[in-house]
């Protein structure tokens, strides 16, 4: 509660639909985020653009458990909640990924404040 | 061979079918078809009307005097205040009356009509759109709410439903997120809202757009998620 309410309003301190800046302060040292399918299994499976993501394998986990169960949806809800699971876990990647570029470009503006002085 | 005949015989009387084809009912079954659950008053049917009886065009030119206007009513069977022709009123129907526009159904259901159906009488002035105020097809009786009131609530319902999406979508309770990362690039990312608006055919047929590149995304944790330990 009370997160929008609290957020700074100065949008120029905002990394909010600046996407060059995610580029800007990318940093190679970190480990690579893994991909557990290829794209050639991608395209075999035919799937959507939206869809191949870094969770792309688990969605295939439930499109395959799906034909083989059909119509007996119940039976994949173990694969859905893993989806579900991942698909979190990428949304708290991106707000991480969020602060840690807003805390960089503080950082800039500080260090070009000094440099400026 | 008796017993046989006598039973054909009864079988002929109550299926109501003999060795001549007939069209019309026979005696013993009584067939919906030509059975008139309704049928014209024995007067009615030997009626014409010809001559004056008919409907006659009026010179607009000249104006109406109170005998001729109470002969017209009676001609029609209404008093004489009641009495307007439709001479020049929607198009020339001469001195035919000009009937209030209501249903059948605001009328008394409890009465006992000589046509409870179309709820009439016989002999009653019939107005021009008699079919369009038919039982079945429109009902002009009053609404049981104020069709302006009801218009006001049901767009101050909806705008406040937009209202409501709209102050939702300015103040978010969410953390800001960065963008979705994916781990390949298509050149038909650069499009705004290209995956909606283009079709399949354009995008798969360009060249251009098929070339797809690998981006290498980093992650933020120190250890690695192992999806299968949860």
């Amino acid at each position: 509660m009370g997160w929008g309410l609290s957020r700074s309003v100065r949008i120029e301190d905002e990394p909010l639909g600046k996407s060059e800046i995610y580029d800007k302060f990318e940093d190679e040292s970190r480990p690579v985020r893994e991909m557990f399918v290829t794209t050639e299994e991608m395209d075999k499976a035919s799937l959507l653009r939206k869809d191949r993501d870094y969770c792309a394998h688990l969605f295939m986990d439930i499109m395959k458990c799906r034909r083989e169960w059909f119509p007996e949806y119940y039976k994949c809800r173990p694969v859905v909640e893993k989806y579900q699971h991942c698909t979190v876990n990428d949304i708290k990647h991106r707000m991480l990924e969020y602060e840690r570029t807003k805390r960089l470009m503080a950082r800039e503006k500080q260090r070009l404040a000094i440099e400026a002085n | 061979m008796s017993l046989l005949r006598a039973s054909s015989s009864i079988l002929r009387k109550v299926v109501g079918i003999s060795k001549v084809q007939s069209c019309a009912p026979t005696l013993n079954v009584l067939s919906k078809r030509f059975y008139d659950p309704d049928p014209t008053p024995p007067v009615y049917d030997q009626s014409l009307i010809e001559g004056e009886d008919l409907i006659c065009l009026l010179d607009s030119s000249e104006i109406l005097s109170p005998e001729k206007k109470a002969r017209l009513a009676l001609k029609y069977g209404l008093i004489p205040e009641d009495y307007h022709p439709m001479n020049d009123h929607d198009f020339n129907l001469g001195d035919y009356p000009h009937l209030p526009a209501e249903s059948v159904l605001e009328r008394d259901p409890h009465y006992d009509w000589d046509d409870p159906f179309y709820r009439r009488n016989y002999g009653e002035p019939i107005s021009v759109d008699v079919d369009l105020y038919s039982p079945l097809i429109l009902d002009t009786r009053p609404l049981p709410h104020d069709p302006q009131q009801q218009y006001r609530v049901l767009f101050g319902a909806l705008f406040s439903c937009f209202f409501l999406w709209w102050l939702g979508g300015k103040y978010r309770t969410n953390l800001p997120r960065g963008p979705k990362q994916y781990p390949e690039h298509y050149p038909s990312d650069e499009i705004l809202h290209s995956w909606e608006w283009d079709s399949f055919e354009k995008r798969g047929l360009e060249p251009k757009l098929k070339e797809r590149t690998p981006v290498t995304n980093y992650t933020l944790e120190k250890y690695k998620w192992n999806p299968a330990a949860h």
